[in-house]
């Protein structure tokens, strides 16, 4: 094995296991590791988004598509928050632009493709089998207890009170399960880090 | 963590254990299984034979896209669910073609290390560009996306290596998303999740399936199944994948561990949250 070749395999052992190390003690090995981590992301971000612009703008502006030249100038725009006051407010066209445009965008479709067919699927009762059916009586009951819990207007008593206390339960279970699936991607990015460094250590 | 006094009940003991012996045997417990050599096989959910009864039932010779969301952080969780579909597509009778695509700059680089650490290599019966292909990455996000379902050949011209889409037979009828049989999206990104649910399903009516990270599960469950028709979650969606289509590879052996860890996660969470019931009883809380 050439030195080129350890070092390709221990370099990034050693930093991986610096970088488990925080689970037991901050210190500046640690610190490094993560400066390393971010510098290098960014170096590799800034390098490809200019790659991407070359691509994506000035090689079709080069070739005559001249429709692209104002958005290179709203993006520009954005820029100009670290320019002088006298002409700092024109960022505000760059983010218009993009909000405006954004917003345009998700709420025309956000009724179409997530609240009618979510209320549809939510007051639906009767399904193909009996399974559903009861499945389908479950996600309302739930769906209306949650929804009493947020009724703010009127003190939680009586019916409204037992609605609201169930409604708070189905809550809680939804962020524990929430939590549980977080812990889940932990557990898998940990195990494949473990893996493979093993892997590389001859296992 | 306060230290517990000898006159203290066996719950007060169990809430002062320190955290490094646990951590030391979490870890134990993840290694032991991959050195002994032990494997459980999986059961597979509904969801997950889902999402591979729905690819096994699409015609024959159709596009499938793959929205790959992949990258350092969330590597471990989504890398297997990416080699276990891939495997199932290029593999699959019907004869699916596959187009990759990246939500991130970092997506290529993290993809070809998945080929590379799960053994995920080409059939020799399938040729780049003609089943299967490899874009760039979109950016803009939900504009991006939204534009690539418009019209494809705006954001990507060429594929990753620089060969125009001209220039590849599978991408020869894919104009606009009407082209596309499905998308399968790797992510652990909950944005990601909503803004395909409107652009895709709500724009194109296009099914969708979701190779999520576990932690992003939560956010595509609300879509099944009207419009998620089948997902399977992280690491051990993938394990079960790979039972269905029996190939196992690295997954299935990283599935063991994982259960190893998840029952070890299981006990501890019992053990704290009754530790703490009855340590609030003891006290008179």
């Amino acid at each position: 094995m050439t030195i080129g070749e350890l070092l390709s395999i221990w370099v990034p052992i050693i930093l991986v296991i610096i970088g488990l190390s925080f689970v037991f003690v901050d210190w500046p090995g640690w610190r490094w590791v993560e400066t390393l981590i971010i510098g290098g992301g960014t170096g590799h971000t800034v390098i490809l988004t200019i790659r991407n612009i070359d691509r994506t703008i000035l090689t079709p502006i080069g070739k005559g598509s001249y429709i692209l030249i104002p958005s290179i100038i709203f993006g520009l725009l954005m820029y100009l928050r670290f320019a002088p006051s006298r002409i700092r407010w024109l960022q505000r066209y760059g983010y218009a632009w993009i909000v405006g445009g954004g917003l345009g965008l998700v709420i025309s479709t956000m009724i179409q493709g997530q609240i009618l067919p979510a209320i549809q699927e939510s007051a639906t009762i009767i399904g193909s089998t009996s399974m559903d059916t009861l499945n389908n009586v479950i996600t309302f009951i739930i769906f209306v207890t949650v929804l009493s819990y947020f009724i703010f207007t009127r003190e939680h008593e009586g019916a409204l009170g037992i609605s609201a206390r169930a409604g708070r339960i189905f809550l809680m279970i939804a962020f524990g399960l929430g939590f549980s699936s977080l812990m889940m991607t932990y557990f898998g990015v940990l195990l494949e880090r473990i893996l493979w460094i093993m892997t590389n250590l001859g296992f | 963590m306060a230290e517990a006094k000898k006159s203290d009940s066996i719950w007060v003991k169990i809430q002062s254990i320190p955290l490094i012996p646990i951590q030391l045997v979490f870890v134990l417990l993840i290694i032991f299984p991959l050195v002994a050599g032990i494997s459980i096989p999986s059961v597979p959910s509904t969801p997950v034979r889902e999402y591979y009864d729905f690819l096994m039932g699409l015609p024959e010779g159709s596009v499938v896209v793959f929205n790959s969301q992949m990258y350092g952080w969330n590597y471990g969780d989504c890398a297997p669910g990416c080699a276990a579909t891939m495997n199932l597509i290029l593999g699959a009778p019907n004869n699916l073609k596959l187009v990759v695509m990246f939500v991130s700059s970092d997506g290529p680089m993290f993809w070809e290390t998945m080929k590379k650490d799960f053994g995920v290599t080409l059939p020799p019966n399938k040729v780049y560009g003609e089943d299967y292909v490899e874009l760039g990455w979109y950016v803009g996000g939900e504009t991006g996306f939204s534009t690539l379902l418009d019209d494809f050949r705006t954001i990507f011209p060429e594929d990753r290596f620089g060969t125009p889409v001209e220039e590849l037979p599978i991408l020869e009828n894919v104009l606009t998303g009407n082209d596309f049989a499905t998308i399968i999206a790797s992510t652990s990104l909950s944005a990601l999740v909503d803004y395909e649910v409107r652009q895709a399903y709500g724009r194109y009516n296009i099914p969708l399936l979701f190779a999520p990270a576990g932690m992003t599960v939560m956010s595509v469950i609300p879509y099944y199944p009207y419009a998620v028709k089948g997902y399977m979650t992280g690491l051990s969606g993938a394990a079960m994948l790979e039972s269905i289509i029996k190939m196992p590879t690295l997954t299935s052996k990283m599935g063991t561990s994982f259960s190893f860890m998840t029952l070890e996660a299981f006990v501890l969470a019992i053990l704290g949250i009754v530790g703490g019931y009855m340590q609030g009883k003891e006290e008179g809380n």
